[in-house]
């Protein structure tokens, strides 16, 4: 099985991640980062610290699964994280890979996980068309 | 020379004293040198340290161990203090005043080492063939057992043995002390125990844990002696009772004299000898000054700790 | 009222968190293990990244609650968030991997302030694989660092040796 270093999924990602935040003014900033923890690629401005933000995006998802597990509701979609400046937006692309997205609008959770699912089903979609291309290892 | 502990909790602050001790060592011939708490002649701890008031009453008690606080101010209640961030003219004013301390000390109470416990008979001569390089066998002219020291295993013969018990007739043979004879064999009659089936291999400091705890009236005890655990016994080998595990910890942070030790109301003589024989045996019991242990600033509440071991392990558990 | 108290085990990835946990726990341990993509394939196939939890009830009040931290140090921000509040901690270290002093030194670093303030208990794994740095060299190194803690080899698998660690502990915190 053809397996894709991290550089070439990352190259694989930007893409997706550049039509996120570029197509949609609501989103501010969005992650690909693997379910244990290592940041893949980003689109984001600033000095968010991404790398801690991607192994806590991971840690996130896990905990979210087990709960929903725990609680007998199946998967774990997605996870919001809000404050009075915006939203953080967490949620499972396939068993390997996590999207973490960012807005700064009060007002833009809807658009946010709107804009969000659609880039994370793309993606999704893209890596099972082929499925020899196996990501992160 | 004084020997100086740098208890610092901030890792930063810690390197950068290290930094300057080291700057010092080049300007001065017999400046500080860095050593552990129980070795030091003084600490240097933050006034955020958990322990630090303890170490502040310990000094004014006992006047053992060198507090020296290291802060931005000195308030003026301690006696040794180093300002931040150290430089070497700081560091060397404190090195004066230790050292004239230590003069003074030593003119007005010179305090004499002693053995805090000490082998007789035979086991002096099993403890220190334990801690040569050869080939020994013990024996008794009916039960013989060999030791390679070297590598720190013994082949014991398996009726002497149970587990990691002594049966009754090992007991009887450590205790039959006149007739009991160390010495040196060659090495052939080892290997030809070690691979004899009536033979069980046996990691010589779990024989020698079962000597010392097995024998204690072989041993003398300067109960007047402060004597620390140069680390915990490894409990994962060794036979052990839970007081043990707490005598261990009450050891390995502070040196107390076997009188101070009886005085703790969970303490029995029945359980401390047998234990401080077996630490001399294995070699783990080292004399010191009376260092007072730092503790913990959160105490935990001995009804959790109870719940705890009862639930793990019972009420009845020793 | 209903009190819950915790300790954390922590270390290096495939020294025997989990397993430790599970030795001890009334219920299956709860677990947020994920597929691995880096070189912990080596040794295992999913990992811990946010924490492992078991549970030992003391009584009708009381919960001893088991927390198992990531092992991997860009999980540490989750090792402050379990820490917190807990008696003490387990600090396993796997004997295998190449390094395992500056293994410890991680922890006993991140840990620092949390262990002034309660205890740690140091448990060495995998020995049969590798008895080097033998008991003597932690130690030797722990003396250094003035932290006197409790050193064991130990099997993560065998409820007895995990015990040492908790009753160990319990000594500790019993003569502080």
């Amino acid at each position: 099985m053809a397996k894709l270093s991290k550089e070439a999924v990352a190259q694989l990602l930007e893409p997706y991640l550049d039509d996120l935040v570029e197509r949609h003014d609501v989103v501010d900033g969005a992650l690909v980062v693997t379910a244990d923890g290592h940041l893949l690629a980003k689109k984001m401005d600033g000095d968010t610290s991404v790398k801690r933000l991607a192994t806590m995006g991971s840690s996130l998802m896990s905990l979210g699964t087990t709960i929903t597990g725990e609680l007998k509701m199946g998967g774990c979609r997605n996870i919001i994280v809000e404050n009075e400046s915006g939203f953080a937006a967490f949620m499972n692309i396939n068993q390997k890979l996590v999207l973490v997205s960012l807005t700064n609008s009060p007002n833009g959770l809807g658009m946010l996980l709107s804009a969000s699912r659609a880039c994370s089903t793309a993606i999704a979609k893209r890596f099972n068309e082929n499925k020899t291309d196996k990501p992160g290892e | 020379m004084v020997k100086l502990a740098i208890r610092l909790f901030d890792r930063s602050e810690s390197s950068h004293v290290e930094m300057v001790v080291r700057q010092l060592h080049n300007r001065v011939k017999d400046g500080f040198l860095l050593t552990s708490v129980a070795e030091a002649d003084a600490i240097l701890i933050s006034p955020n340290d958990p322990g630090f008031e303890t170490l502040l009453n310990a000094r004014k008690s006992a006047a053992e161990k060198c507090p020296v606080v290291y802060s931005d101010a000195n308030t003026g209640r301690y006696g040794f203090f180093l300002s931040k961030p150290a430089t070497t003219a700081g560091l060397l004013k404190l090195l004066e005043q230790l050292e004239r301390f230590a003069a003074d000390r030593t003119q007005s109470n010179p305090v004499p080492r002693k053995r805090a416990v000490t082998p007789n008979g035979y086991v002096t001569a099993v403890v220190e063939a334990a801690a040569g390089q050869g080939y020994f066998c013990i024996g008794n002219g009916q039960d013989s057992l060999y030791l390679n020291a070297q590598k720190r295993k013994a082949a014991v013969p398996v009726y002497l043995v149970s587990g990691k018990q002594l049966a009754s007739r090992f007991a009887a043979l450590i205790k039959s002390s006149p007739t009991v004879a160390v010495k040196p064999c060659p090495a052939v009659d080892y290997e030809e125990a070690a691979s004899d089936s009536d033979f069980q291999p046996m990691d010589l400091d779990l024989l020698l844990w079962l000597l010392g705890a097995n024998s204690h009236s072989r041993f003398d005890i300067a109960t007047d002696q402060p004597f620390r655990l140069k680390n915990w016994p490894d409990f994962a080998r060794l036979p052990y009772k839970r007081v043990y595990l707490k005598l261990a910890a009450l050891l390995s942070g502070q040196a107390m004299t076997y009188t101070q030790l009886l005085n703790r109301p969970d303490v029995t003589d029945e359980d401390l000898r047998p234990f401080v024989c077996a630490c001399a045996a294995i070699g783990l019991l080292e004399e010191s000054e009376p260092v007072i242990a730092v503790s913990p600033a959160r105490s935990t509440n001995k009804k959790t700790i109870e719940k705890i071991i009862t639930r793990f392990f019972g009420r009845s558990r020793g | 009222m209903e009190e819950s108290i915790k300790i954390v085990f922590t270390g290096t990835v495939g020294a025997g968190k989990t397993a430790a946990i599970r030795t001890l726990s009334d219920i299956p341990v709860v677990s947020t293990d994920v597929d691995v993509t880096d070189e912990v394939k080596a040794i295992k196939d999913t990992t811990t990244v946010a924490m492992d939890y078991g549970e030992v009830a003391l009584d009708e009040q009381t919960t001893l609650a088991l927390y198992g931290t990531p092992g991997q140090e860009r999980f540490r921000y989750m090792w402050e968030i379990l820490s917190a509040g807990a008696l003490g901690v387990i600090i396993m270290i796997d004997n295998s991997r190449p390094d395992p002093i500056s293994d410890l030194d991680i922890y006993l670093e991140n840990f620092a302030p949390f262990i002034a303030e309660s205890c740690a208990v140091v448990a060495v794994t995998h020995s049969d694989i590798s008895d080097s740095p033998s008991l003597q060299d932690f130690h030797r190194y722990l003396g250094s660092k003035q932290m006197p803690c409790p050193v064991f080899q130990v099997d993560a698998r065998d409820r007895e040796q995990v015990l040492l660690l908790i009753d160990s502990m319990m000594a500790i915190l019993d003569v502080a």
